[in-house]
Formats: C-alpha cells, structure tokens, sequence
C-alpha cells in the first residue's frame, strides 16, 4: 500500500496513470504497491547521494514520467521496470544540474554535537524508555548491548563482535536483528511523540 | 546491468525469515564508499540500478546507513567522511532520524548505569541456546549410559557364551579320547578276534574253506560196510583225516597215505595230537584233494617218542568217491 509520501507523489498522476503504473509494477496490487515504495526509496538514494538537495521530489518526479509515459512504453518495455526507472532517473538528474537552483544548501551545523533544549530532549527520551520497556526482554537487552558500550572505534567493532559471538551469530546477522529492532523502536517512538494511542501504541520485537 | 551479487556477499536472512544475499565486509566497505562519495562511476552505475531491481540489496545500503548515522552519533566520523555524511542530513529526514534516533539510544543506554558486559546480556536468546544445549547433553548422558549398559550386558553375554563353548570344547576333547581309546580297544580286541580266528582255521581247516572230513577209527578193515568213504567233488580242495588214537605219550606223530596195494601219495611230520573232546583224542592228516582219486587208502600212523623213536600204530583205511 502506497503511504502518505508517496500520496504527494500522486498529485502530478491521474489516477489512470497511478493505476496503470501499479498494474506494470506488478500484478498484485498489494505487492505492486509495496514494490512502488522500494522504487521510490530507491530513487531518493539515488539523487541525495549524486548530491541533489531536494531527492524526494526528485525521485516523485522521476515516478511521474514514468508513469505519463507509460502509455507509450509500457506494452513494448520488455523487463523489470527498475532499469527504466533508472534511466529516466539520469535524464532529471541532468535536468536538475542544470538548473540553477541544483546547488546543495549550505551544510548545517554538526548535527551530532547540536545540544537540544531539555523540553525537546525529555519527551524523546521518556518515549524511547517506554518503547524500549515493552520490547520483549531479548530485543531489549540486544540493543542496549548494541548501542551501549560508550567507546567508539575499534573498541566499538570488537565489542559487536563480543555480542555477535555470544548470541552465535554471524556480525552482519547482528547488525540485522539490531535495525529490526530499531525499525520497532522508531515505529513506537514516533507513535508516542506524536500523542497518538497514548496507551495503545505497539511495539513488535 | 548483471543482478550478480557482489564479492563477499553471502546469503542471510532478514524481515523474518526471507533469505537474502547480503553483503559481508566488501559488500559493506562498498556501500560505505558509495554513501561517502568514494566510489568510481562506473561502480556508481552499478549500485544504483541495483537498488532500484532489488528490494533486498536496498536493505543493505540501509543498514549501512545506520552504521554510518551510529558512528557519526559517537564522533567516530571525522575529517572528510564527516562532511560528506553531514552534507546528507539536511535533504534526508530518514538519515537525520537515524542519527537522532541513535542519539537518544545511546543516551539512554548510557543512563542505564547497570554493568552490561557487552556480550553479558544473556539475553532469552542465548539462555535458549543454553537450555537447548543443557536438554542435548542430558539426553546424550541418558544414551551414553543406556548404551554402556547394553554393552556391559553385552560382553557379560558373551562371556558366557565363551565359558560354556570351553566347557563344551573341553567335553568334546574328552569324548574324543574316550573314543579313540575304545577304538583303540576294539581295534585290539578284533585283531586279537582275527589272530583267533585264523588259528581256528589253521587248526579246524587247514585246507581252505570246504573241507571234507572224514573220523577214521584204527583197525578197520576196508572190506567192512562201516568203511569211511569221502565223497570228493571237482571243487573240494582238500580232504581231513581225523585219525582217532587210544594212546598218548608220543612227542609228534608221522603219517603216510598210499592207495591200497600202490603208491604212497601223501607224507607227513610233527603232527600233533588234538583233544577233540574228554574222551578222545586224535591225529589231524589234511591231504590235498588233488591227490586223491577214486579208489580205497591206506594210513599208516607211527608215534615219534621222546628219543626220536619212531613206533607202528595201527592203521586206517578210508574211500574216495568222486561225484
């Protein structure tokens, strides 16, 4: 299913086109629309880091040629659509260097070191503990471990693979279990941020 | 554009089971070189159309990003590599979530003053593992014991069985001997048997095995009707006297068998006298049939006494008759 960020994709589609476009991607139309949204992250990839200051309107603008040509191209395309996504996807992006307005904004402030206000911290952290208390105890304890250790470096990679070597798997299979969580995690917390389902919020393992 | 997968890549699993071909360290320096800038066009080219043919090689390029968001949360990304990640963050709500997102881990867990050994958390995970393991090595435990107890039960079986066949062996070894010493018996008391029976023979027939006999009484004339008379076929080999004495006392006996009023055709020395019964006692003549032909004999018996005297004894008179 297409989410909100993809629905201001559509305001350039007719629905015509929208349904078309899903039909190309896939003949589910569950599968179709998930198989959009990979496109469309994908895309978004793509021109931020070719650099591009504005990727998401680029990538919805990429969704929006295509899907205005399909009705040219797509009885004779043979293949998956990602590689003509791709080369329309070349075509804005030399478009977009050569409008003025391509130039990236200018770099904000070390977003790592920003000190935020205590009113903008508080509510974060009291619905992270709270995320993170309804995580089962396995989950918890895994990505406490994960982000816990305070050193960085080559002390940080060793401990990984510490913890990686104590739950007998794979470093990479860590770092899997470690972003399902934290995609759990970030589901919850902007639940609770938001104030929506106060109390009925969910959190997967 | 090939959909092959990178050096290093191996496949895992993700999203809850769905296996995928993730990449290993090149994979992921790969990545990290792609978000950072550091890759050639070509390998840009590359990437790129893979992230828009396969979902899965897009998840990757994610936890990349996240690695990079952790480090640069930590202050572990400096100098250039920190720039480019930061000249990202103002165009990608996802990448500043991440880093803020980390943030707010990591304080958090920092707060969370508990000691926590990093791989210490014991986690359900790994308290699973160590049930498992526990149940495996008791059930092993259980096995090993079963089995040696069948082994015990086993070898003590079959020291058994080897008891009873060396009892056994011994017993046959025994009967053996026993046997072979009846047949060494039997083998003695036959040869014995047969020693006797050719004495017998030597002694009852001489001559072979259809002996003709005749009991001759001395003095009986050959004109009398009480005449012996031996009746000779063409298969009777020989013919035995059995000369009946009244005296004894002689060391050997000699005889001499002539037709009657002709030739002697048989002589003999050193007979012996036999004691046929209590009352009688006789002088044994065995002639050869050959010699003999139809016609009236006479037998002239003489006694050898113990000086080597010979002594007249009466005679006898027998018949040949050929069938």
């Amino acid at each position: 299913m297409l989410d909100a960020s993809a629905a201001s994709s559509k305001k350039k589609l007719t629905l015509q086109n929208l349904d078309q476009l899903l039909e190309w991607l896939a003949p589910d139309r569950e599968r179709a629309g998930q198989r959009y949204e990979e496109i469309r992250r994908g895309l978004i990839r793509v021109f931020l880091y070719r650099g591009c200051a504005i990727p998401e309107e680029l990538a919805d603008e990429t969704i929006d040629r295509v899907a205005g040509k399909l009705s040219e191209v797509g009885g004779n395309y043979v293949g998956e659509p990602g590689p003509y996504f791709f080369g329309v996807a070349n075509n804005i992006y030399l478009e977009y260097l050569r409008r003025a307005s391509s130039r990236p904004a200018s770099l904000p402030a070390n977003l790592a070191e920003e000190k935020r206000s205590r009113e903008d911290t508080e509510p974060q952290h009291a619905c992270l503990e709270e995320c993170i208390q309804r995580l089962p105890q396995y989950s918890r304890e895994l990505i406490l471990a994960y982000y816990g250790h305070e050193k960085g470096g080559k002390d940080k990679i060793e401990e990984r693979k510490k913890l990686a070597l104590h739950n007998g798997i794979a470093g990479n299979r860590l770092r899997q279990k470690t972003h399902r969580i934290r995609v759990s995690l970030k589901k919850c917390l902007g639940q609770c941020l938001q104030g929506k389902q106060q109390n009925s919020f969910e959190v997967a393992p | 554009m090939s959909g092959s997968v990178p050096p290093g890549q191996a496949a895992e699993q993700l999203r809850g089971g769905a296996v995928i071909e993730t990449p290993q360290r090149d994979g992921e320096t790969l990545f990290r070189r792609y978000v950072l800038g550091q890759v050639s066009a070509e390998e840009r080219q590359r990437i790129e159309l893979r992230l828009l043919t396969e979902p899965d090689y897009l998840d990757q390029l994610v936890l990349t990003e996240e690695s990079l968001a952790d480090e640069y949360a930590r202050g572990d990304l400096q100098g250039a590599e920190k720039e480019k990640f930061e000249s990202y963050l103002p165009h990608s709500a996802e990448l500043r979530e991440d880093v803020e997102f980390t943030q707010a881990l990591h304080s958090y867990s920092a707060k969370q003053a508990t000691p926590r050994p990093a791989p210490s958390a014991p986690g359900v995970f790994a308290a699973r593992y160590r049930a498992v393991a526990q149940v495996v090595l008791a059930c092993a435990a259980v096995l090993l014991a079963a089995a040696s107890i069948l082994l015990f039960r086993e070898s003590v079986n079959l020291s058994e069985q080897v008891r009873r066949l060396e009892v056994q062996n011994s017993q046959a070894k025994h009967q053996a001997q026993e046997l072979a010493n009846q047949l060494e018996q039997t083998q003695s008391q036959v040869a014995k048997l047969e020693q006797d029976l050719a004495k017998l023979q030597d002694l009852s027939f001489p001559g072979g095995p259809d002996p003709v006999s005749l009991s001759l009484m001395a003095g009986v004339s050959r004109g009398a009707d009480r005449t012996a008379t031996a009746a000779l076929s063409s298969l009777t080999k020989q013919l035995r006297l059995d000369l009946m004495i009244n005296t004894d006392g002689y060391q050997s006996y000699q005889a001499t068998v002539q037709i009657v009023g002709g030739n002697i055709v048989w002589s003999g020395n050193d007979l012996e006298v036999h004691q046929t019964n209590r009352r009688r006692k006789s002088v044994y003549v065995t002639l050869p049939a050959a010699v003999l032909t139809r016609g009236d004999y006479l037998v002239k018996l003489q006694g050898v006494t113990p000086t080597g005297t010979p002594e007249k004894l009466p005679s006898y008179y027998f018949r040949v008759t050929r069938k």
